[in-house]
């Protein structure tokens, strides 16, 4: 099989036809739906579309566990996705599959688009369903009312009959076409519970399906006997709101999903130069070194370097930075990001699966599935509420049937109507879920579900200097030379080391016009300096102290670092030179600061820099406190030192020489640029240049932990009041179908205005002088930024 | 009284009617986007327009 049929797999085959066309085991294949993790350890993403609840998820999660090879299982059932790490030497992709098949589910790689020929079809049968629901539950109302009203006024038994005929003749589709799937569903989750003993408890459905049927089954019998209660009007209704319910549910999920995969984004095929002329091929083909045209006005389909054309570039689905950039031949450009002006040719540098927006993606993705624990505590509720329900309703029926066996069946149906596990176990997923989108659309990606619930209660900053505060570019401001050699030289051997650096100082020194002498043996000591031979000669560039150096800097004001001769064996080395740095502060970093003050969070700096550059970015931030001079360790026990005083601290850093401070915070933040995102373990990332997005990821985060709070409340306090008044007697059905309906949607819509673009609260994060670009209304007209050489 | 027993059928075939068209409506693809139409008066087509979904339109550039 080639890449080509494997990629219309992964894309658009659900699992269970890949099995017929024999795909399931391939090599190619699991190449493109896994991530190798480990030699051991590849990672698999499973979308399940009719894994709907808490329960369904447990089911899945027990039948997967069992599984040898397989060590860990994360599921999101908001969003319907499973995701497995397991072994594949051990396990083969085909019995994941099958384990999942077996406990009544259907699994599928996960889908590239809401484009997805299996989404529509699946949202134009609910479409259908629901309509047939509607339709018909207008009419039973119309028949129902004479049923009511004669009641009290007297109707001959002729019509009497005529009208409940009328109603069983609308309410039967309902039953047998609309409400299909709560019977299948319930069947499934029966059977399972019956047959397997690895996957107990019921699924939500069960008692939807047995309300629905119970009812049909009395209305009926009350019909043809033409002596008992007909339920024709809350059997539709009842299917109506659910239905529409939970297609108003799966419809916001998919409009969170479009913000979110931008995978989806990119094009099916893509063209491919070759020497004699253009060929289209599928998007998974392209391999590195492949020269790909891309037309303007589409979306770069792959990470590499900008070889002909010049263009404007919109990165903003990356960044969430609106400015266009002006990119020319030499420049990266990036996967997902859309080219806006001219037709270009890039030369892929990497394969489809290992872009950064795959990266970013993956990691993204995991903070979905692990699961916060206040959702852990839902869930379990929620499992053993099912359950519960059924029991409560069998036992107000019996009793009901000793008092007054004509009210015993309608508070049974409204027993089991009322109640709504699906408000509970959805109260917390779909924040998340809803809260991540909007943090990604404004740069901040989340990796680790915890990360919001942290970050609500954040109440101290650290910030690392270098990168962080001030800009990536910094700037080679004074060269002076301490021995016979003469200045440039010294600025060669300087380049040639910091050529294997990716700290922003090595930028200063980096030019595309004069190519780095080759080093090696090279080594670099976090927070201190780098060491290595450059033409045969040990040189070390560092700080003072990595050079044993002790004189007064010749420029106090900035960033020195000095080279001089002699590796870490040989003793004693001589000073060459003394490089003086600046680095400009980034444009928002002064507003993210007040707007974390009024937050009421704290903040300070803290730097492996000297003390000098640090006082001077302190002082110009309002002397904002800092810490200079701290190597990694150091940095580790500051940030020991103030979770011991009772902070809770997130640490902002570039990533690099901050992962024992990283690991210590409450949490980690990195700077996304320079950093390698596979490697990446902090709990988040700041895609878009600057440090704006950690004000309004905290602002989001508070936003967040209230809805939550509010919706677990709410979803507790419904069913306390409704099944109680549902078990006196006091609910009838109908008045149990509007209530069940309305708390579960009032959960999703509460969740969605997470969401919404909140402009007030936008403004008052970002909004900064001296970025106008943010609050204007396009990314067209303003002021570009200028990359490549 | 016995007119209902002609409007109820007549309105089941009404009912059976709309439920026919609302299902070709559907398979038309008529509501599977209702956002884009509103938008796009709001947008500079030549520049913006086609942004979901787009398949490179480039194999005469060369």
């Amino acid at each position: 099989m080639n890449a080509h049929a494997a990629a219309a797999a992964s894309s658009h085959t659900s699992a269970g036809e890949s099995l017929q066309l024999g795909f399931r085991d391939d090599p190619g294949l699991v190449d493109l739906v896994t991530h190798r993790l480990a030699a051991d350890r590849y990672e698999l993403d499973l979308e399940v579309p009719d894994m709907r609840c808490a329960n369904c998820a447990g089911r899945i999660e027990r039948s997967l566990s069992t599984l040898d090879g397989v060590s860990a299982v994360r599921i999101n059932p908001a969003r319907h996705l499973v995701v497995l790490e397991y072994d594949p030497l051990r396990v083969g992709l085909s019995a994941v599959l099958d384990r999942i098949s077996a406990a009544g589910y259907t699994p599928a790689f996960v889908a590239r688009s809401v484009d997805d020929p299996r989404l529509v079809a699946q949202r134009r049968i609910q479409l259908k369903r629901l309509g047939v629901a509607g339709l018909a539950m207008m009419q039973v109302m119309m028949f129902s009312l004479p049923l009511y009203t004669g009641r009290a006024d007297g109707i001959t038994p002729f019509y009497e009959a005529l009208f409940r005929w009328s109603a069983l003749l609308f309410t039967t589709p309902v039953v047998f076409y609309s409400a299909r799937p709560f019977f299948t569903n319930a069947f499934t989750s029966i059977a399972g519970a019956f047959t397997k003993s690895a996957a107990p408890g019921f699924a939500m459905d069960v008692p939807v399906a047995l309300a629905i049927a119970v009812s049909y089954a009395a209305s009926l019998v009350a019909t043809v006997s033409g002596e008992g209660d007909v339920y024709f009007d809350s059997v539709t209704m009842f299917t109506f709101l659910l239905l529409g319910a939970r297609f108003l549910e799966q419809q916001s999920r998919h409009r969170l999903a479009r913000f979110d995969n931008w995978l989806a984004l990119l094009p099916e095929s893509v063209t491919r130069l070759t020497p004699t002329g253009v060929e289209p091929i599928a998007l998974q083909s392209i391999v590195p070194g492949d020269r790909i045209l891309v037309s303007a006005g589409t979306r770069i389909p792959i990470d590499g370097v900008l070889e002909e054309g010049s263009t404007q570039i919109d990165e903003s689905t990356l960044t969430g930075e609106s400015r266009l950039v002006i990119k020319v031949p030499g420049a990266r450009v990036f996967a997902g990001t859309m080219n806006v002006a001219q037709p270009i040719t890039v030369n892929a540098d990497t394969r489809p699966a290992q872009t950064r927006v795959a990266e970013i993606h993956r990691l993204a993705l995991r903070a979905t599935l692990d699961k916060p624990e206040v959702a852990i505590l839902a869930d379990w509720i929620a499992q053993r509420f099912v359950a519960a329900i059924l029991l409560i309703a069998g036992l107000s029926f019996v009793v009901w049937h000793a008092i007054d066996p004509s009210r015993a069946l309608p508070t049974a149906i409204a027993i089991l109507v009322v109640s709504c596990p699906c408000a509970l176990s959805l109260a917390t997923p779909m924040a998340i879920t809803a809260a991540a989108m909007t943090l990604r659309r404004c740069g901040f990606v989340i990796t680790r579900s915890h990360v919001i619930e942290r970050l609500a209660a954040i109440t101290h900053i650290v910030f690392d200097k270098t990168g962080t505060l001030t800009g990536g570019k910094a700037e080679l401001v004074a060269v002076e030379a301490l021995s016979s050699l003469p200045t440039p030289q010294c600025v060669a051997i300087a380049r040639a080391l910091e050529s294997r650096s990716t700290h922003p100082l090595a930028d200063a020194l980096r030019d595309p016009d004069a190519p780095a002498q080759p080093v090696h043996s090279v080594r670099i000591e976090p927070g201190k300096g780098i060491e290595g031979v450059v033409d045969g000669v040990a040189y070390r560039l560092g700080n003072a102290e990595f050079c044993t150096i002790a004189r007064p800097a010749a420029h106090p004001e900035l960033s020195t670092f000095y080279l001089a001769t002699g590796g870490s064996s040989d003793a004693p080395s001589s000073m060459l030179a003394e490089f003086g740095v600046r680095m400009a502060l980034r444009d928002d970093v002064p507003g993210t600061l007040a707007a974390l003050k009024r937050l009421g969070v704290s903040a300070e700096i803290l730097t492996g820099d000297a003390i000098e550059p640090a006082q001077i970015v302190s002082r110009q931030l309002a002397d904002l406190p800092f810490t200079a001079r701290a190597t990694p360790e150091a940095k580790l026990a500051h940030i020991l030192a103030l979770r011991d005083r009772g902070l809770a601290v997130a640490m902002v850093g570039d990533g690099i020489n901050d992962v024992p401070g990283l690991a210590a915070a409450a949490v980690s933040i990195t700077t996304a640029d320079g950093t390698d995102l596979a490697k990446s373990t902090s709990d988040a990332l700041l895609l878009a240049p600057g440090i704006g997005g950690v004000a309004r990821a905290i602002d989001v985060a508070r936003r967040t932990r209230r809805i939550i709070h509010q919706n677990l409340g709410w979803a507790v306090l419904y069913n306390l009041v409704a099944i109680p008044l549902a078990v006196a007697g006091f609910v009838p059905p109908w008045v149990a179908a509007i209530g069940m309906s309305v708390s579960s949607l009032g959960v999703t819509l509460n969740a969605m205005r997470l969401a919404v673009p909140d402009r007030s609260a936008r403004d008052r994060i970002v909004a900064d002088p001296a970025r106008p670009d943010l609050n204007s209304a396009g990314p067209i007209g303003t002021d570009p930024i200028i990359e490549g050489r | 009284m016995e007119i209902l027993l002609l409007l109820i059928p007549l309105s089941a075939l009404v009912v059976i009617g709309a439920g026919v068209m609302f299902f070709r409506a559907v398979d038309s693809g008529q509501f599977e986007d209702l956002e884009r139409q509103g938008r796009t008066a709001l947008f500079d087509e030549s520049t913006r327009g086609a942004n979901n979904g787009d398949k490179p339109t480039a194999f005469n550039h060369k």
